[in-house]
């Protein structure tokens, strides 16, 4: 064991009554905040809602001659708008958006977060103080889950968000990964049980300025259930797409890269190793194996959300980069999406 | 006003948790007052979001108490960039340097690496206890600790630091 014993205050004080009492007071006052907060938000989303259909957007992006209030930034020094339908303390509303409401047992959930930065100002999310991350995470029934951090987080999960809407895949487990159990699969418990469940955006720890959406309901099919049986592929299938909740699509080839096996190495000059890839389109990709999952594409650096937890061999996938700016692939073998490499994760040595 | 989830909690778990995030935000700053700060709010936070935190309470703890600490640090190196002070204002015990380069260590690691390394060695929890919490195995937790041993001794140079594994 450690230590840093001899840095321990030798009288540290216990938790008294006063103690108790201020600790008690403090937690109602954020609790309150809380629900004001959270009260707020959903009479403007439905508010928006309604409105929606008549063409007016009370709930959005200031416009000139938009009534706005004011409000001091807490911490920056720059004052900030915001619209008046909002809680000035949301700086963010966040919804999770999942391609498929049902998946087979163990299958990843995959979608799409949206944030929606309310402020003129970019915002950086989750601050790096009271939330070290933020996630979705599928939990049974309706239980919001606990997540192993360490595990399941992906760490690359910083965001800075530009004023308005950012959309940024996820891929969510229902099952422990590889990496979580290396010595043993007992180590892992088991998979998500067949039946309701729901995704939940998560964050760890406390957050604030930020409203936390609803949990997203899904069904996840067993094994020996009622399993819906899959939408059958369109024949032929003339793109890539996992819309019908399995890989319908050409059988990806190798990439054009300078690597040995096609990956792209950074020398490349065309794309989609090189910059001027078009966003939307999908391009033939050797995924490297390596365990850093680190890849270069689009003349730029970026780095797996789930990066294998040893090196595996090269994988033929469809890469493609998303009008909002976020990159994925999907293959036969699955989806996975990168971010710019930046808030790497520590490299892996095996 | 309605009560709040966290009253599920007794003053006695609350002084357990109290104490735990005492004794990280001490060790890390070396500031009664701060430290206090930091556990009274940290256990706050707790009672707000016990559904959630009660699975893990003392991992949770240990993590939110060192993430407040080194806001602390961060919050006092602004003030004193703006009011031109040259050297960092932290408890004058003999332990001062220590436990600045403790937190910028710690600053330095990787998340993960963090994570472990704050619950295993400044809030002192046993391997098996940070995995049960954690949700991951012990091999998860003494890797990421190996690692982030060996992150933080190249920059560190601190009595007391020793790994069992």
């Amino acid at each position: 064991m450690s230590s840093f014993e001899h840095l321990d205050d030798p009288q540290p004080p216990s938790l008294d009554d006063d103690r108790w009492e201020r600790v008690r007071s403090r937690s109602h006052a954020i609790a309150r905040r809380r629900r004001v907060t959270l009260r707020m938000v959903t009479s403007a989303a439905v508010i928006a809602l309604v409105l929606g259909s008549t063409g007016l957007a009370l709930v959005g992006r200031n416009q000139p001659g938009e009534r706005v209030v004011t409000v001091g930034g807490s911490s920056t020094t720059e004052a900030v708008t915001t619209s008046s339908t909002l809680d000035p303390s949301v700086w963010v509303t966040v919804q999770v958006e999942v391609d498929d409401a049902v998946v087979n047992e163990g299958q990843n959930v995959t979608g799409t977060v949206v944030f929606d930065n309310h402020r003129s100002v970019r915002v950086a999310l989750p601050d790096s103080v009271h939330a070290a991350a933020w996630q979705v995470a599928i939990g049974s029934g309706a239980v919001e889950p606990v997540v192993g951090w360490l595990d399941s987080a992906p760490a690359a999960n910083r965001l800075d968000l530009a004023p308005g809407i950012t959309r940024v895949p996820f891929v969510a487990i229902t099952r422990q990964q590889v990496a979580s159990c290396p010595n043993t699969a007992l180590d892992c418990p088991a998979l998500l049980p067949a039946g309701a469940a729901r995704a939940w955006f998560v964050v760890d720890g406390a957050i604030e300025h930020v409203a936390i959406p609803a949990p997203v309901a899904i069904t996840i099919s067993g094994r020996g259930g009622p399993a819906p049986e899959p939408q059958p592929c369109p024949v032929p299938s003339p793109e890539p797409s996992m819309a019908s909740g399995q890989y319908c699509g050409p059988v990806p080839p190798a990439g054009n890269g300078l690597g040995p096996n096609g990956e792209c190495t950074g020398r490349e000059t065309t794309v989609p190793c090189a910059a001027g890839v078009v966003p939307g389109k999908y391009y033939a990709f050797t995924l490297p194996g390596r365990c850093d999952g680190v890849i270069v594409f689009g003349g730029r650096r970026w780095i797996s959300e789930l990066p294998p937890p040893t090196s595996v061999p090269d994988m033929d996938v469809w890469m493609r980069l998303d009008p909002s700016g976020g990159l994925g692939f999907i293959s036969p073998n699955g989806a996975v999406g990168f971010n710019p490499e930046g808030n790497a994760p520590g490299a892996c040595t095996r | 006003m309605g009560r709040s989830e966290g009253e599920t909690i007794d003053q006695a778990l609350a002084g357990e948790l109290f104490a735990l995030a005492y004794r990280v935000g001490f060790r890390m700053l070396g500031s009664r007052a701060d430290a206090e700060d930091v556990a009274q709010e940290t256990v706050a936070r707790a009672l707000v979001r016990w559904t959630k935190v009660r699975e893990y309470p003392h991992a949770w703890v240990a993590r939110v108490s060192a993430n407040m600490a080194i806001d602390v640090i961060r919050r006092r190196r602004r003030e004193r960039r703006s009011t031109g002070e040259r050297h960092d204002r932290v408890a004058a015990d003999a332990f001062v340097g220590e436990r600045i380069e403790l937190v910028a260590a710690l600053e330095r690691l990787p998340r993960r690496q963090r994570d472990v390394v704050v619950l295993r060695y400044v809030a002192d929890i046993g391997e098996a206890e940070v995995a049960q919490q954690l949700g991951c195995s012990v091999g998860t937790v003494k890797q990421h600790a190996s690692r982030g041993l060996s992150s933080l001794r190249a920059g560190l140079d601190i009595r007391g630091w020793s790994e069992t594994t």
